[in-house]
């Protein structure tokens, strides 16, 4: 299987943890991933809310240069993602649209056909290599381990969307099974992570994180796999602002990005998996 | 009846005509004061005609389709908010509830609606199918593209998107070169190569001069 890898900036920029990971463990399972030179970000953050149609062309013009490729895109990040379905979607609605999108990408000579797929890593993991496979890569089961999971919201909504996992997630809880671990239920498992608004309203977004770690941390379990670099970022980051803002300091909970702690099951040193670069006390997990 | 509360109704600048697009006030500035045009355009829009068809389009699309009768006013929106019982004053309801007054100016001024983290939970409870989220990411537009409000470190990442192809946080950006001498020690992978950024600019000015911004 062969893909053009589309990180997202987040990943890229900052969460080096989350590239680190998907890359080794993905490729030990035996992907291909084909670097996509001169893409750009995918604009869904902040060109979406501010002039629309460059977001249409900015994520438009990354799904013509996989098409030059020939490849379908990878991509780990929940946004970027999302950003695909709706673009595509808006594309095939609005000719319109499609038209002054068409004549921008001229400008580089790329065209766009609409020919190709997207998925989400969670729809790779899942769906094309497989729990079964991913289960026969481990090497140190994660047994007696019990982890909140935090698919993020743009994995399963909206439904009126394609999305990679279905109105009831159960996609990333099936991943972090097939690694020996328990995924108990706990208040709030599918609320947002605050993330969105970080840019907006700080201050908000903090407590929005804020109710997703007490209720974690009340439920007593070993720590949140989350599948989104954008939410890995606000609940693992954000815990020493959260700390500060709100002076709890029992908000400190490990978190983990899933292809981390896949890397882990699949015997990978933690460097290569960059947990060095995680801010929760996450070696509480993998000393375990 | 109710989509009369939001139609867009707008004035002729040089007559009291109103009109309910921004097409039809363009067509009746062409035709019966034609000498005005030019004026009109720059003073006006700027010629920025075509984003700002997009979304009144937009708008009468989703804003429209948002009547008395199609919402239940059940409030099962904010039930499912998780923003709403966290942040004083974000409730999608009340947003339906105001655009259903008719109170689009009080929405657009007030920076109310950028509480909304795209989470699309409303969507769920929604017996009607109006959730809320469209409305407001439209909503959204129009206060920035009006100029009512845009927070600024969307600015700032709009910004950084022109200059680099990628969002870089100004507290990364201050660490680029560092990361950048580090990258090998840390064993990050090589990334993906930057546009071309000439083309990238020049594309990018291409699709600004159709929307008919600077």
């Amino acid at each position: 299987m062969k893909y053009a890898f589309y990180p997202g900036c987040l990943s890229q920029t900052e969460q080096f943890g989350c590239l680190l990971s998907a890359r080794e463990t993905l490729q030990r399972l035996g992907l291909k991933l084909e670097t996509m030179d001169g893409s750009s970000c995918c604009g869904y953050q902040s060109f979406r809310l501010s002039s629309p149609i460059t977001w249409k062309f900015l994520t438009a013009r990354n799904m013509a240069l996989a098409e030059r490729l020939g490849l379908d895109i990878l991509t780990i990040c929940n946004e970027c993602n999302l950003s695909f379905k709706q673009v595509k979607k808006a594309l095939s609605d609005d000719p319109q649209l499609r038209k002054h999108v068409d004549e921008a990408l001229r400008v580089e000579g790329l065209e766009y056909h609409a020919k190709n797929e997207t998925y989400h890593i969670v729809e790779v993991l899942h769906d094309k290599i497989g729990v079964e496979r991913i289960s026969d890569s481990v090497v140190r089961p994660l047994e007696n381990l019990r982890f909140a999971t935090h698919p993020g919201c743009h994995l399963f909504r909206p439904k009126e969307l394609h999305m990679p996992d279905e109105a009831e997630p159960h996609k990333l809880d099936d991943l972090v099974k097939a690694l020996g671990a328990e995924t108990p239920d706990y208040p709030g498992k599918l609320d947002c992570c605050g993330s969105s608004i970080y840019a907006s309203d700080e201050g908000s977004a903090l407590k929005v994180a804020g109710r997703k770690l007490r209720s974690v941390k009340e439920s007593g379990l070993d720590g949140i796999v989350t599948i989104c670099p954008h939410c890995f970022r606000m609940l693992d980051a954000s815990q020493g602002d959260l700390e500060d803002a709100s002076g709890d300091e029992r908000l400190r909970v490990p978190v983990i990005h899933y292809t981390q702690l896949l890397g882990l099951a699949m015997g990978i040193n933690t460097t290569k998996l960059g947990l060095q670069f995680n801010m929760s006390p996450v070696e509480l997990i993998y000393r375990l | 009846m109710q989509k009369d509360n939001f139609a867009l109704r707008l004035k002729c600048p040089y007559c009291d005509d109103f009109f309910s697009s921004h097409r039809d006030l363009r067509v009746h500035i062409g035709r019966d004061h034609k000498e005005k045009t030019d004026e009109f355009m720059e003073t006006h829009f700027g010629g920025r005609w075509i984003e700002v068809d997009f979304i009144s389009l937009m708008l009468r699309k989703s804003v429209g389709m948002l009547t008395e009768e199609a919402c239940l006013e059940c409030g099962g929106c904010d039930v499912a908010c998780p923003i709403s019982v966290i942040h004083e004053g974000f409730r999608p309801f009340d947003v339906s509830l105001k655009l259903l007054e008719g109170q689009v100016k009080e929405i657009l001024s007030s920076d109310i609606i950028w509480g909304c983290t795209a989470c699309y939970a409303c969507g769920q409870n929604c017996k009607a199918g109006m959730p809320p989220f469209d409305v407001i990411e439209t909503l959204m537009n129009l206060s920035a593209h009006i100029g009512y409000h845009f927070p600024r470190r969307y600015k700032e990442y709009n910004k950084s998107i022109l200059r680099s192809g990628v969002i870089q946080r100004p507290v990364t950006l201050k660490m680029a070169e560092l990361t950048r001498l580090a990258r090998e020690d840390v064993g990050l992978p090589k990334l993906s190569a930057q546009p071309d950024l000439t083309k990238f600019k020049e594309a990018m000015r291409k699709l600004a001069d159709m929307r008919g911004l600077q």
